[in-house]
């Protein structure tokens, strides 16, 4: 296995799934109209907070609108590239096509975990720029390119971050049948992303960097364009990333373990 | 002729009764693109495909019937329009006298249906559950259904399986279970599309041989769809090709094979070790048979008939003559 | 009419013990479905914390996003993919030959589903009261008392329960003549949550929206019982009048398209 020949593999997922998505012309229109109009109510909450007062916990409305603007972009990223290989785990493994898969000449965890991917859905990711850009000029904020890199650092790495855990909780299917409710269980809780850290209690913050690290992705990035780069946590986060690649590595390799074990 | 279709489908004996059955789909064209998409919004195009052109025919009560014919030759849309799923364009039908697209609870209650690709059973609850409700739907007498989920038990030999949920059944049990659902409110006619596909020889085998004694023993009259040709050959009594919506042949699966493949193909296989193998009229066939014994000696003979396979085959690329 | 009762009533046992078999599932989508009006809750707790006017106080919002959970899913429906997709593939006609309705399942699975949904989730809405209190978020809260309230509750849970089911039926119906009905579906899904008052209460709209908000008819799915229940807000007797009136248009509108459709079907086929 060479860099050429994932080039290459890279090259044919990304176009099947472009392929697929063209054939169906009429729901290219309606994924972009419904997906503008997912954003327009992910803003709604925020709208009616900031009519009633014009800063909360230090956040002014322009912030927070970035801030939710991050969030959509991290939805909309996940559901694009994560989540379809996510919930297909579950077939994967419940209905023993991961036989299929292991046949293939290709590393398998990667290989599943990128396998599918949902192009259209990257119009929210569009939306979520435009509403963070949207945002940061409204709030006054001129970030400067240090801040705009570490923002992007940040997001990165929270993305990254929770696309590790969405990983797990698809591996969860090698011991569980509830596992694709947990998965919704936990993307409930992504939509805390559209609101500062602040406004949680302590222990909820904590959670939020940490065991579902959205706040890495959200929160902090925006901050940093706000001028607060926190970059002396640079190195927790980077650890946690590396703790959490580790997990998953172990996760995969105790599940399969476990899987090939078992009698179809 | 018209008062006379209309005597035969009050007679207890007539199952099935259809007159100048007609059946066209309007369909609407759409055009490629955005800009045709718009176009559509504006003004379809719409045009008329026939797909069962005019459809004369009896089926009297206990026949067993094949219905034989390309995909989307008619013979899904006929039989949806007996089973009162497709609204006739014009012409007569009725079914143990009612006319099927009225779906009255009368008419519902007198048929059964299995389609072979789609299960009507709940598979997370045991077949004993699903035909319980059905005891509740069909408003069935409780000691009837008693003695019917015995009988049928017995006859499909699946009384041991009736509770176990479904989902864990295999292909061919389920199958069983499909037909004893279709069949535990007793109905005088049943459909069935495709009922042995995917199975395996054993399971096929079991299948047919309930029927045939369903048909024999009950009287039912059983409209069969398959594309497996054994289960035609095995089963039904009168086949009924259906071709670009028209009734092309309604006769015996025998005069079907006598009528499109009236020649034998012989196989004569010689001690030292020659194969001849030749098509021949089933007239010559004596006199071809004391011409080979003449030229060796023979180790083997074979004389086959078509089977109902290459006469399909024959059939569908070139028609009945 | 014997008969279908008693079809249904064996329909509804068999609902019930099946989401009993799937527990596990169901407990978690519980779960999940707290979180989403948790996290309001704390959200705007925050915003109360730094002194902004509210038209309504701290204990308002802590009973509201707790309770809503529950009567959001005791007026949910789900009904309308399955729907659309029965008629896409043809399941429907297993319906059309059976001496029954495909709503009749809807229905049993709707409350039978429920019977069960609400077993899990009151004590989870119990334990997040506590939580939330010892947390220190919010005022205490305390659920009403007078008997009336909680009879109109029940009625108004009911009636909106039932145009919720009806509202699914219409849409659902759609794919009798459209290919794909999964836009109108993610767009309602998205839509009505914001509309019925279940991610916010209609309470604190602008005031220049709180005269549509009150009008609209998807405010008697959620906003209206939760109105009922914990007062305080516009709820009057005229509004019990206006929720089943809506009920009359919506589920006759359902009745209608629902009829128009099978009848294109039965002429066009699956």
């Amino acid at each position: 296995m060479n860099t050429r020949h994932y080039r290459r593999i890279a090259v044919a997922l990304v176009r099947q799934s472009l392929v697929r998505e063209a054939q169906f012309r009429t729901q290219l229109w309606v994924t972009m109209i419904i997906g503008v109009l997912e954003v327009g109510v992910a803003l709604v909450p925020a709208l009616l907070v900031f009519n009633r007062t014009a800063q909360v916990h230090g956040w002014r409305v322009g912030e927070v609108v970035a801030i939710t603007g991050a969030a959509q972009l991290l939805a909309a990223l996940l559901a694009a590239f994560v989540m379809p290989n996510q919930a297909k785990m579950t077939d994967y493994i419940r209905q023993g096509d991961l036989d299929q898969l292991l046949m293939r000449p290709v590393p398998l965890q990667s290989y599943a975990a990128v396998r599918w991917m949902q192009p259209a859905e990257l119009w929210g990711a569009v939306a979520g720029l435009v509403l963070i850009v949207f945002g940061i000029a409204q709030a006054g904020l001129h970030p400067g390119p240090g801040d705009i890199a570490a923002a992007l650092g940040w997001f990165v790495l929270g993305y990254v971050a929770v696309t590790l855990i969405m990983l797990n909780l698809g591996y969860l299917a090698f011991w569980i049948t509830s596992a694709t409710q947990v998965a919704e269980l936990v993307t409930a809780v992504l939509s805390a992303g559209r609101y500062p850290l602040g406004f949680y209690p302590a222990a909820v913050r904590i959670g939020l960097l940490t065991i579902i690290p959205l706040g890495l992705a959200t929160t902090v990035p925006i901050d940093a364009l706000r001028g607060a780069g926190h970059l002396g946590s640079l190195p927790w986060g980077l650890g946690l990333v590396i703790i959490l690649g580790l997990i998953t590595r172990l996760h995969w390799v105790v599940g399969l373990r476990n899987y090939s074990s078992a009698s179809s | 002729m018209l008062e006379t279709a209309i005597s035969a489908s009050v007679t207890p004996d007539v199952a099935i009764c259809a007159t100048a059955l007609r059946k066209i789909y309007r369909y609407h064209r759409s055009r490629p693109g955005l800009a045709g998409s718009l176009k559509d919004l504006i003004a379809r195009q719409s045009g008329e495909r026939v797909a069962v052109e005019s459809l004369d025919l009896t089926i009297r009560r206990g026949e067993f019937v094949g219905l034989l014919g390309r995909n989307g030759a008619g013979k899904t849309t006929t039989l949806k329009m007996f089973s009162g799923l497709l609204r006739p364009t014009s012409g007569e039908l009725r079914v143990q006298g009612r006319e099927p697209q009225r779906r009255g609870f009368d008419f519902l209650r007198r048929i059964g249906i299995v389609l072979g690709n789609k299960s009507m059973l709940w598979w997370d609850v045991s077949t004993m559950e699903n035909l319980k409700l059905h005891e509740a739907l069909y408003d069935l007498d409780r000691r009837q259904f008693d003695e019917t989920v015995a009988e049928l038990g017995r006859l499909l030999e699946i009384t041991d399986h009736l509770d176990i949920p479904v989902r864990k059944l295999s292909l061919g049990e389920r199958m069983k279970c499909e037909l004893m659902l279709a069949l535990i409110h007793r109905p005088e006619v049943i459909f069935l599309d495709e009922p042995t596909i995917g199975l395996d020889v054993v399971s096929k085998a079991a299948i047919r041989d309930f029927l045939r004694r369903l048909n024999a023993e009950r009287q039912t009259t059983i409209i069969l769809t398959s594309h497996d040709m054994d289960d035609i050959d095995q089963l039904c009594h009168r086949v009924l090709l259906i071709d670009h919506g028209r009734l092309q042949f309604d006769g015996s699966p025998e005069e079907l094979i006598t009528r499109t493949s009236p020649r034998r193909t012989v196989v004569a296989t010689y001690a030292d070790g020659g194969r001849v193998v030749t098509e021949v009229d089933r007239g010559a066939v004596p006199d071809f048979l004391a011409q080979l014994s003449a030229g060796g000696v023979l180790a083997d003979l074979e004389v086959r008939g078509a089977d109902l396979d290459e006469v399909m085959r024959r059939v569908l690329a070139g028609g009945v003559r | 009419m014997r008969r279908q009762l008693r079809y249904f009533g064996a329909l509804l046992r068999l609902n019930v013990s099946v989401t009993v078999a799937y527990r596990g599932d169901f407990i978690l989508m519980q779960l999940g479905n707290l979180v989403v009006p948790l996290i309001s809750l704390l959200v705007w707790q925050a915003v109360l914390a730094g002194g902004a006017a509210l038209p309504v106080d701290g204990r308002y919002l802590v009973a509201y996003f707790l309770l809503v959970a529950v009567v959001d899913m005791l007026t949910s429906s789900w009904v309308a993919f399955y729907l659309a997709e029965s008629i896409r593939d043809g399941a429907l006609n297993l319906w059309l030959v059976r001496p029954t309705s495909t709503h009749v399942n809807g229905i049993s699975n709707n409350l039978g589903e429920k019977a069960i949904k609400v077993l899990f989730l009151v004590p989870f809405v119990a334990v997040a009261a506590v939580i939330i209190a010892a947390l220190g978020v919010g005022d205490r809260f305390s659920l009403p008392t007078e008997l009336w309230r909680w009879l109109l509750f029940g009625v108004a849970v009911i009636i909106a329960a039932a145009i919720r089911f009806a509202l699914d039926v219409l849409i659902g119906s759609l794919a009798f003549w459209f290919e794909d009905v999964s836009g109108f579906l993610r767009a309602t899904g998205v839509i009505i949550p914001v509309l019925s008052g279940a991610v916010v209460p209609l309470a604190l709209l602008p005031a220049g929206w709180q005269l549509i908000g009150r009008i609209q008819p998807f405010r008697y799915l959620v906003s209206y019982p939760m109105e009922v229940l914990l007062g305080g807000g516009t709820a009057s007797a005229a509004d019990l009048a206006g929720q089943v009136g809506w009920l009359a248009v919506i589920a006759g509108t359902a009745a209608l398209v629902w009829r128009l459709g099978l009848r294109s079907y039965s002429a066009a086929g699956a």
